[in-house]
């Protein structure tokens, strides 16, 4: 199959997906996301993103304030649909933790937080193919969204960049081929 | 809206465009003794000075270099090369909208240095190979010069530029006057002693590019940084505003004219040669008139033909210069978006200090020497580069949450070679641009119509150049090995070329061998709007070379008494 077959394939499925979903999902993924919800939530965020990336012997999410980025990037750098995946993917996770755990995230321990988030990333399916299709046409999925918002938020802040990576801030010279340790952290820009 | 204000000052010569080929005709025209006028559509940009995001972190961004929805929304295409680390280099859509019959990406730098401020440094020559490839198969028309022509010309380009890169002694892809090379890395040089052991007429080597590896003319060397795009505050690569613009300033004959808009040159019909411009000043809206002896049109090749077609006269009812009714057709760009990435599973105890500005070079080896290699004419050469993954690419493959995930996502992943082929284009007659006879811009001028394609032979190429990356790096160990073809339309390789190609016959061609305008003498276009053919090599080299040859004949028929 070449791809373009494959993207037809993917064409039809779509058009038949989203007349089945009806009405209701539509207006679900392309509504006026709630902003301010996102906004009242940036403790658990804060809290969300410490879990992904927690305080070890360098900083962790909360040090690198990663709860601004992310809440930046869902406000002015995700699509609609995906917007509404976000916040959705914060009302399910909460819910989820109120029936499993019968408290709230933030008052879970790690082991616990840990095993919700793990919850959610597997509920996302593992097949590659279908994975691609949903986000195509619902927009991204909600954990991935998170945890790669957190991975950049981090990465790229002076923190995480600087402590938790190796930031070179004036290479000078090209080094070609260095050896390295156990300890060598990765850099942080290309 | 308009006044027209005849300008009291007359000078030698006019440069159209302070881009990579501009600022070259302005250098040596202005060396040479002329006092020239040059004109740049957009803002003035100073070397160093006006490049404000030069030395800021990451974290000093505010969407720390993610484009928002609403730039993505207004600024398709911009947005797809910048960021808000080096937008301010890159044309907005929203303001200087085109129109695409098919789509294609105009990628564009509306300020002094145009784009060689945002170029991508790489600097290789044609051969006798790609000149004579016309002729040879009877395509288009034949290339007006050979590699002799522009060989010395080649050396004077690179000896002022500074270029680093390795000698590798190929007829096809001749040796340049080089600094010291740039280095690969460890799984670099295993793909190059990979591809050597294993493919006879093949090999790798660092890219050649105009990033200096030691200190050159007062500029540089470069310092590793990978941030080339927001202008070096080190002068460690080359651009008009590092570099040739200054060099025509310092002669003292220089005026630079930003905020200018051309709207077209002036044809005087009795001595029947450009009698000079004709500009909107941005700001004002007034319109001026220049004049000069000689005009150079370096514009960039959609401008360029633009401005050749909206001057028109009793003389030349469809553009200047349009006897061949060629101007603005054979529009061409390279194609560059087929390749194929793997990762390799060894050296885990390597890596690499500093981020080099470039990646390594497989020249070309289809259809090279007697045998017909291909289902396809011409060829291709890979640029890629090998590098350790990072958090970028692991953000979205690496499973799990808390420390272990954390400890995992900050160590340097596994060694991965990403590749793709650069392929020529062929010229098509109907892949062009045309003036819009309904739309004009806010000055007033008509929109630029882009219709480009790539044909079949472009898309058989796209189709080798998968396989044989994928088995080149298969043959190297490489695990994961995929091919990928991202189908990116016409523009994307930003190497737009071809619009008033030179030739020998004026019936079929724009510009003679000088890049001289077959029927307007004193006119001289140099930038890629000249070239017969797009051959595979990354461009700017040899407009740069055509430009300085260009110059030396136009002063030498003045001195002559010809112009």
């Amino acid at each position: 199959m070449n791809r373009r077959q494959v993207i037809y394939r993917i064409l039809g499925f779509s058009a038949v997906a989203i007349s089945g979903a009806g009405f209701w999902k539509y207006w679900s993924i392309y509504k006026k996301p709630d902003l301010l919800y996102l906004m009242n939530k940036k403790l658990l965020i804060a809290e969300i993103a410490e879990t992904i990336i927690p305080a070890t012997d360098t900083p962790g999410a909360k040090m690198a304030k990663v709860e601004d980025f992310i809440i930046k990037m869902v406000k002015d750098c995700t699509p609609t649909k995906s917007q509404n995946n976000f916040i959705k993917g914060l009302i399910d996770l909460e819910d989820y933790t109120k029936q499993n755990y019968n408290k709230t995230y933030i008052s879970c321990n790690v082991n616990e937080r840990e095993s919700i988030l793990t919850h959610f990333e597997n509920a996302e399916g593992s097949n590659h193919l279908i994975r691609k299709l949903k986000q195509k046409i619902f927009g991204d999925n909600f954990f991935n969204m998170f945890k790669s918002y957190t991975v950049i938020g981090y990465c790229t802040s002076e923190q995480g960049a600087t402590k938790g990576l190796s930031y070179d801030y004036l290479p000078s010279t090209f080094e070609a081929c260095t050896t390295i340790g156990n300890k060598q952290k990765s850099w942080a820009t290309k | 809206m308009i006044n027209i204000i005849k300008a009291s000052a007359s000078y030698d010569a006019i440069v159209i465009g302070s881009g990579i080929t501009g600022g070259w005709a302005a250098k040596e025209l202005c060396e040479k003794g002329l006092k020239t006028l040059l004109l740049e559509r957009g803002r003035d940009v100073h070397h160093i000075k006006d490049y404000p995001t030069a030395n800021l972190n990451p974290w000093d961004f505010e969407y720390r270099l993610n484009n928002t929805i609403q730039e993505l929304a207004e600024n398709p295409i911009r947005s797809r090369t910048s960021d808000e680390s080096d937008r301010i280099f890159f044309a907005s859509d929203a303001d200087h909208p085109y129109i695409q019959q098919k789509p294609f990406n105009w990628v564009r730098g509306y300020q002094v240095g145009g784009r060689s401020l945002i170029w991508g440094r790489q600097c290789y020559r044609l051969s006798d190979l790609d000149f004579e490839a016309n002729i040879k198969e009877g395509i288009s028309i034949d290339w007006p010069i050979r590699y002799k022509d522009i060989s010395g010309w080649y050396d004077y380009v690179e000896r002022f530029i500074g270029v680093s890169g390795k000698h590798e002694n190929l007829p096809h892809l001749p040796d340049g006057c080089y600094q010291p090379p740039m280095e690969l890395n460890c799984i670099e040089k295993h793909l190059a002693s990979s591809i050597k052991k294993n493919e006879e007429h093949r090999l790798l080597t660092i890219a050649r590019v105009a990033n200096l590896t030691r200190g050159w003319n007062g500029r540089g060397p470069c310092q590793n940084r990978n941030l080339c795009t927001r202008g070096c505050p080190y002068g460690g690569y080359f651009s008009s505003n590092s570099a040739t613009i200054p060099a025509a300033a310092a002669t003292g004959n220089l005026t630079i004219r930003p905020f200018s808009i051309v709207k077209e040159i002036i044809y005087d019909e009795k001595l029947e040669r450009a009698a000079g411009v004709r500009v909107i000043d941005m700001n004002t809206l007034e319109e001026l008139e220049f004049n000069s002896r000689i005009v150079f049109v370096n514009a960039s090749t959609i401008n360029t033909a633009s401005i050749l077609l909206n001057s028109k006269s009793s003389r030349f009812p469809n553009g200047m210069g349009n006897d061949s009714e060629q101007l603005g057709h054979n529009l061409m760009d390279h194609h560059s978006s087929s390749g194929a990435s793997g990762v390799y599973e060894g050296y885990k105890d390597e890596y690499y200090k500093g981020r080099r500005p470039c990646g390594f070079l497989i020249p070309r080896f289809r259809n090279i020497g007697n045998e017909a290699q291909a289902n396809f004419l011409r060829g291709y050469n890979f640029q890629g580069r090998g590098e350790r993954e990072g958090w970028q690419e692991r953000k979205n493959n690496l499973k799990g949450v808390g420390s272990k995930f954390k400890e995992q996502l900050t160590k340097p992943g596994q060694w991965s070679v990403w590749m793709g082929g650069w392929g020529e284009c062929l010229p098509y007659f109907d892949n062009k641009i045309a003036l819009s006879t309904r739309d004009k811009d806010k000055w007033g001028l008509p929109l630029v119509e882009v219709d480009f394609s790539f044909r079949e032979n472009e898309h058989l190429m796209m189709e080798d150049i998968q396989q044989t990356g994928a088995s080149m790096l298969e043959e190297a160990g490489f695990k994961g090995v995929n091919t990928f073809s991202y189908n990116t339309p016409g523009g994307s390789t930003v190497h737009e070329m071809g619009t008033a190609r030179m030739g020998n016959d004026p019936k079929t061609s724009v510009l003679n061998k000088h890049n001289q305008m077959h029927a307007v003498k004193n006119l001289f276009v140099t930038d890629g709007s000249c070239m017969t053919s797009s051959a595979c090599q990354n461009p700017s080299l040899t407009y740069m070379a055509l430009t300085a040859r260009a110059c030396d004949y136009a002063v030498s028929e003045m001195k002559k008494g010809n112009l």
